[in-house]
């Protein structure tokens, strides 16, 4: 077994197979030996952490990711198996943390996961409707977005 | 003082913006070029992402299956030319009858390939062609052909846009262009 340990100083116990799916915990494993020692995620909450887990204790018996031939970046963002979509009924907040936590602590497929659904959140929409689902300021100027009209109508056109 | 609900709410649904340049490029990756068009339009960051000359190579590469040329043109101009998804019947398609006396090719600069079939006589073709790496989405089908003045016989045109299986078309518009020379 291995102790993993929150930024808010939480324990958690995971098995070996489910703690190397982090390619962050792997190394430093591999690196360092088996240790009795909780090993300290500063990054990331006990909330977080926990659904990091309840993840990877799902795919923990996954075939390991084949890297492609040109770069490792997801192909397609329609192929969410029914239990991962299910994963992801969260809201907005954790879905970010996720994203941040499978990002730190190298778990590719659960941060290929988070950015299929935001991609497929944001795909399809107009740019105002982006901007309220994030609530995001529209901070171009009036002549900025005189140059953007042209450079997309221009794009449109050839 | 604590923060008022609104402004909290506020901060923590800003959380797309705290996500680092990396993920967002990861996210963007997965849209195309009409979604990276929309994009650029929301803000600045986002903005900057969709610039990002790695994104249009991705793009272009999932969409052609190799790498974009170098020293050309932009990797976006070039995934742009690809992404118009016009299909040429001189260098796309299979034609029953592909041969003289039916089909000839010939130079065409009307063409955006250079090159057009003319068809002189037959009494039925099948012509068809196959789009690939298209995303799922709605899409406008627009069929070109010319109609030489002398041509006065034409009836039974059926055009038909389908998708392979594990595709999703939404829509499909089906619309002819015809035009008398």
């Amino acid at each position: 077994m291995v102790t993993l340990q929150s930024s808010d100083k939480r324990d958690f116990q995971v098995s070996m197979e489910v703690a190397k799916q982090s390619v962050l915990i792997k190394n430093l494993i591999d690196d360092l030996g088996e240790t009795e020692d909780a090993i300290p995620l500063p990054n990331v909450t006990s909330k977080v952490l926990e659904k990091v887990i309840e993840y990877c204790e799902h795919h923990k018996h996954d075939p390991p990711v084949i890297k492609d031939e040109y770069d490792d970046l997801p192909k397609r963002s329609d192929d969410i198996s029914p239990w991962d979509e299910q994963y992801m009924k969260i809201d907005q907040e954790m879905l970010f943390e996720i994203l941040l936590a499978s990002n730190y602590m190298d778990i590719k497929p659960l941060l290929d996961l988070g950015c299929k659904t935001v991609a497929n959140m944001i795909r399809g929409k107009s740019a105002e409707e982006i901007r309220k689902m994030f609530n995001i300021v529209d901070d171009f100027t009036p002549e900025e977005k005189e140059q953007i009209k042209k450079e997309n109508e221009w794009a449109e056109a050839n | 003082m604590p923060l008022s609900p609104l402004l909290r709410s506020a901060s923590s649904s800003r959380a797309l913006h705290r996500l680092p340049y990396e993920i967002l490029l990861r996210v963007f990756s997965l849209c195309n070029g009409d979604d990276l068009r929309t994009l650029s339009e929301v803000d600045h960051r986002f903005r900057s992402v969709c610039n990002d000359s790695h994104l249009w190579k991705t793009l272009y590469q999932r969409r052609t299956g190799h790498v974009p040329k170098d020293n050309t043109c932009s990797y976006r101009d070039q995934y742009d030319q690809h992404d118009r998804l016009i299909l040429s019947i001189t260098n796309d398609c299979e034609v029953t009858h592909n041969h003289p006396p039916y089909w000839d090719k010939l130079e065409d600069r009307r063409s955006l390939f250079g090159r057009a079939m003319i068809l002189h006589a037959v009494s039925w073709l099948h012509v068809s062609g196959w789009l690939r790496g298209v995303h799922a989405g709605r899409y406008r089908v627009v069929w070109r052909l010319f109609i030489l003045p002398h041509a006065a016989n034409i009836f039974d045109i059926d055009f038909r846009a389908e998708t392979s299986t594990g595709c999703s078309l939404a829509l499909t518009i089906l619309t002819l262009h015809f035009r008398h020379l």
